[in-house]
């Protein structure tokens, strides 16, 4: 090497020099100590590359926030886990789409003449056909208003704006999958042998019949579901589920929502921004109250949103109240409430609780 | 920085599919790549999105890698031709540049701010920063790859898609113009000699 020769544009050119300056080792601590001293007119040329190599290094660079980082990162999982739930589908399609043709054909064919010989005998071949190529539709609403959709087995969604859905053609298989991106309310056909599933960012929904509201829009932190009416289970969707994922999960009931934190994988329950009442609206006057004991009142409170209400029996015992509450919604029924018992209230766990010291 | 052989390690891991191991590739490059980004576009979309296909394809056709020493280098080269490839095809990304805007929203905290802190080495990074500042986006990008990524110049050539010839002609007329702002002088001069001595 010729090195007496070089300038500093050359040190900090050559991969020896910058590996030196940057990691030195014994080694090459050696040989550039012993290269300075055999030629120590090189001096000002090996520290000006020296500089170069330090200071382009420490250069102030692009900015990149963590916010950034960790934004992309949950769109791969994100993407991640809709095409891996895809992925039988998608290699369907891609490679052995007309191998798989013939084969389903070929199965047809001899289920066809297994049944003919056979004429009264139940074929196995032709129950147990495979749920061969799903057949998925995708629905994206681009307009403003919210988009109604029907799927095959007759339940019912309003898709929002800026949303996705991908569903079967047919629910085949035992479970009705669908996969959300954005805002919809699902209105579900009751079927206790194919429970529904809705996957958004990392959570899953699964009910049975029901109806209720979910919000994950695509890039948002978090994932919220509504219920309205009948038994949701939500939890986290995770890669490799070391239990049961949907024991870690909640069960909401009417009125009741789950937010998810998609970063944490938290999930918490809560009371919907605007409660509703889930019995017929004849009843709505049933809630004028003249000197009710309290107990009545939560009780009524409690069959009307189907949300619990905790307190201390003992300590509202003597507390009765004389109030008329038919047109006031769930937080105004609630304050109206506590003002008169001098109580106060919580939303926990989807839960209300009351706090009172007494009449 | 990972040793060479945990570099193997966690390569092979992940080609086996461990999740875990994907994940740290991820948290290990990501800034690293993002940052190498703005050198070739100032579109953050694009960036963005480049790197979220860049980890798809990443995992999903980890059968099929094959073993590499470099996970970086490797990375650093898929990035690159994405970004490209989109520029090239897609009238979206050639239009809107996300950038100016992005830069706007501001106040999130920076990662890559490592000053040095003495006063002398402060006022030397001025003046490199202001001679990088000339620097073309071709001389900047080499630049970059080099002394802030620590890629040999053989790996910047293939990187960028270059020569070997050309890589190393931009890196070195870059150099010839940033050594200017690191000139030594004189008073410096007597007491390095004296440290040295």
């Amino acid at each position: 090497m010729n090195y007496y020769q070089y300038n500093a544009e050359d040190f900090a050119a050559d991969d020896d020099f910058k590996e030196w300056v940057s990691q030195p080792t014994p080694r090459s601590e050696a040989f550039w100590r012993g290269f300075l001293a055999d030629y120590p007119e090189r001096y000002y040329q090996v520290e000006e590359g020296r500089r170069l190599v330090e200071g382009l290094r420490q250069l102030p660079g692009p900015p990149v926030s963590e916010r950034q980082i960790s934004g992309v990162w949950t769109r791969i999982e994100g993407t991640l886990s809709t095409t891996e739930r895809q992925a039988p589908s998608r290699w369907l399609i891609r490679r052995q789409r007309w191998q798989l043709a013939a084969s389903v054909a070929l199965l047809l064919a001899l289920g066809w003449l297994v049944r003919s010989y056979l004429p009264e005998a139940p074929s196995p071949l032709a129950a147990s056909q495979p749920a061969t190529q799903q057949q998925w539709i995708e629905a994206t609403n681009e307009a403003d208003q919210t988009m109604p959709l029907q799927l095959p087995d007759g339940s019912r969604i309003d898709l929002g704006r800026n949303s996705r859905l991908k569903y079967p053609k047919e629910f085949t298989g035992s479970l009705r999958e669908v996969y959300l991106t954005g805002d919809a309310f699902f209105d579900i056909e009751k079927n206790p042998q194919k429970p529904f599933m809705v996957y958004t960012n990392g959570l899953i929904t699964k009910v049975l019949g029901t109806s209720f509201h979910v919000s994950a829009p695509l890039y948002a932190p978090s994932v919220t579901v509504s219920v309205r009416s009948g038994r949701v289970s939500v939890y986290a969707d995770k890669a490799t589920p070391s239990q049961d994922p949907e024991a870690a999960g909640v069960v909401l009931t009417p009125n009741q929502r789950a937010v998810f934190q998609r970063k944490e994988a938290i999930i918490t329950k809560g009371v919907v921004d605007k409660p509703i009442f889930l019995i017929p609206e004849s009843e709505k006057r049933l809630f004028a109250f003249e000197e009710a004991p309290a107990q009545e009142v939560f009780a009524a409170l409690e069959k009307a949103y189907g949300l619990e209400v905790v307190f201390d029996e003992e300590v509202l015992k003597k507390c009765s109240l004389t109030v008329n509450l038919s047109e006031e919604d769930l937080y105004q029924k609630l304050e109206v409430i506590c003002k008169v018992l001098g109580a106060q209230y919580k939303f926990i766990d989807g839960q209300v609780i009351i706090y009172s010291r007494g009449c | 920085m990972l040793s060479r052989s945990q570099n193997i390690d966690l390569w092979n891991t992940f080609r086996q599919g461990d999740r875990a191991a994907f994940q740290r590739i991820y948290e290990l490059h990501a800034r690293e790549l993002v940052s190498y980004g703005y050198r070739i576009t100032s579109n953050v979309q694009l960036i963005e999105d480049s790197l979220h296909d860049l980890f798809i394809d990443l995992w999903q056709s980890r059968e099929n890698l094959s073993e590499t020493d470099s996970i970086k280098f490797y990375l650093f080269r898929s990035l690159r031709n994405k970004i490209q490839r989109s520029q090239q095809q897609d009238v979206f990304y050639k239009a809107a540049d996300v950038a100016q805007m992005h830069h706007l929203e501001g106040n999130e905290e920076l990662i890559e701010t490592q000053w040095i802190n003495t006063e002398g080495q402060q006022q030397l990074l001025r003046q490199l920063d202001a001679g990088y500042q000339q620097l073309s986006p071709r001389q900047q990008q080499a630049i970059d790859l080099r002394f802030r990524h620590h890629f040999s110049n053989e790996e910047i050539a293939r990187i960028m898609g270059i020569n070997y010839q050309s890589a190393c002609k931009f890196i070195y007329s870059a150099l010839k113009v940033l050594r200017e702002n690191v000139r030594i002088l004189g008073l410096y001069l007597v007491l390095f000699l004296r440290d040295f001595l």
